[in-house]
């Protein structure tokens, strides 16, 4: 087995890996990063791009629950939700070239998350198929006489900045292409628009104009604090305050907390899953990485992006786990108490 | 860290990223983004990374996740009968050894990648991957049987 050059068994990392790990380290440099926010570029590329900006604007136009691909992208099955459209936008803004007409479709904006979906068809579909767009092991659809396009996956810019974004694609029955992004992001408090950029630079003779949309808040959000019971302390893991925050289609928790490392491994600190009261995991939708970052009071804020709650529960666990390891650092019990205004309970 | 060093460390471990996003992920555009998200998140998570000595394998997990996840992704939206043959081996790759290792199932290949390649050892694998210590062992021994039956054709030419 060892007569053989594995270093090199794939080869050099070819020059368009290499250019486009340097753009990058360039993009990352390029951001204010200091404070360890969360927000950046993750997907760095080249921006020749003909420059000219749609403005797009905002049609709050009801639809049917069926119609509504944004929350398939959130829960994939069955949305767990009632009623949403007045949380939603829809949108009937497009660009278009030669190969492509692009439609932003959906977008939900509630100040604390960002989704979107983005429908790429092909205008001659007929010689024109997308291939294995954006991906290493995507559906083929065997044509004869046809020509597989291969796009790369457009970059979503708010307020000009590149977050860390969730993303995926599905290829539909009528040949176009449904783009997902999803985007927790980090404003500053009452933030109530937001201007969002869709870099629709996706290679070659498909590269499209910029789509340039605002956003503002449609929905009212619901509070209430996740208060840990005070017996339930771990050793190294405390939770400063936690507040669960609603709409009408998911949730967000945010936590405050303190944790102190063990003293080797654990060098990638921590992860907070949640449960329910009868020990159920509460998986975290598909909308983001959570965000975390360090605070000046030496803690960690954490968002983590939960589903919809029909009745807001009385009781959540959240256990701290090492990430990369089968190690629990401790569950806390914790009561949710709503707010009965604006204002958090002291 | 500072940006500069956190630029150097990384491009000192560009081969090491490009071999095992090649080892999970064929299309280098794919393995670009994987890249460029875990780079992402490496340098908006440093803060999280209290030695820095750990660092290269932190990056290292990092990417992998990502890998991962990336192809999860994709898998839910595809139809397995219609993903295409692996790709033509890379410039300079050994084409044999290419093709054999791309023949291996992941699960068997991202062990044996980090271990041949990387020169991990199987605990550090084992931390890497989330699985037993005995699973990687288990992994790489099988994944050594099955290159060697597919290398084998290459040898008796």
């Amino acid at each position: 087995m060892r007569q053989y050059d594995w270093k090199h068994a794939y080869g050099q990392p070819p020059s368009e890996f290499h250019q486009g790990l340097c753009q990058t380290l360039r993009t990352l440099s390029e951001q204010e990063l200091s404070e360890q926010e969360q927000v950046s570029g993750s997907h760095a590329k080249s921006l020749l791009l003909i420059a000219i900006l749609i403005l797009a604007l905002l049609a709050g136009v009801a639809f049917a629950v069926n119609q509504l691909n944004l929350l398939k992208y959130l829960y994939e099955d069955q949305p767990p939700v009632e009623d949403s459209s007045a949380i939603l936008t829809n949108f009937d803004t497009t660009v278009s070239n030669d190969m492509l007409t692009v439609s932003v479709e959906e977008a939900l904006f509630d100040g604390k998350g960002l989704i979107l979906t983005i429908r790429y068809r092909l205008n001659d579909a007929q010689h024109y198929y997308f291939g294995e767009s954006f991906v290493s092991e995507g559906a083929e659809h065997p044509m004869p006489n046809a020509t597989a396009l291969y796009p790369w996956p457009p970059s979503v810019l708010i307020n000009g900045s590149e977050y860390g974004k969730s993303w995926t694609w599905t290829i539909e029955p009528d040949g176009s292409m449904l783009y997902y992004a999803g985007v927790l992001v980090s404003l500053p408090k009452g933030t109530q628009s937001i201007d969002v950029t869709i870099n629709n630079h996706l290679g070659g003779e498909l590269n499209l104009e910029n789509m340039n949309l605002v956003l503002h808040v449609r929905t009212s959000l619901r509070h209430a604090t996740v208060l840990p019971v005070e017996s339930e302390q771990c050793e190294r893991f405390a939770i400063a305050s936690a507040q669960l925050t609603l709409n009408s289609v998911l949730s967000y928790l945010d936590v405050e907390y303190s944790y102190q490392q063990a003293s080797a491994g654990e060098e990638m600190g921590i992860v907070i899953w949640v449960y329910d009261a009868n020990g159920a995991r509460i998986e975290e939708v598909n909308l983001s990485s959570e965000i975390c970052r360090s605070l000046e009071n030496g803690n960690f804020l954490s968002t983590i992006s939960l589903p919809y709650f029909k009745e807001l529960p009385e009781t959540l666990y959240l256990e701290a786990k090492v990430i990369g390891d089968a190690v629990t650092l401790g569950r806390i019990e914790c009561q949710v108490i709503p707010w009965e205004s604006d204002e958090p309970l002291n | 860290m500072d940006k500069q060093e956190f630029t150097q460390r990384v491009l000192a471990l560009e081969p090491r990223l490009y071999r095992i996003s090649h080892g999970i992920l064929q299309n280098t555009q794919d393995q670009l983004d994987a890249v460029q998200e875990s780079l992402f998140k490496a340098w908006t998570g440093l803060s999280r990374l209290r030695n820095e000595a750990y660092f290269e394998t932190w990056l290292t997990r990092i990417l992998i996740h990502e890998c991962q996840d990336l192809l999860k992704r994709r898998k839910k939206n595809i139809c397995l009968d219609l993903i295409p043959e692996p790709s033509a081996p890379p410039e300079g790759a050994n084409q044999f050894l290419y093709h054999a290792l791309m023949q291996l199932p992941l699960k068997l290949r991202l062990p044996l990648t980090l271990s041949y390649m990387e020169g991990y050892r199987q605990r550090e694998i084992a931390h890497l991957l989330h699985i037993p210590e005995g699973t990687v062992k288990s992994r790489i021994l099988k994944a050594k049987s099955e290159l060697k039956k597919l290398l084998e054709p290459e040898k008796e030419g």
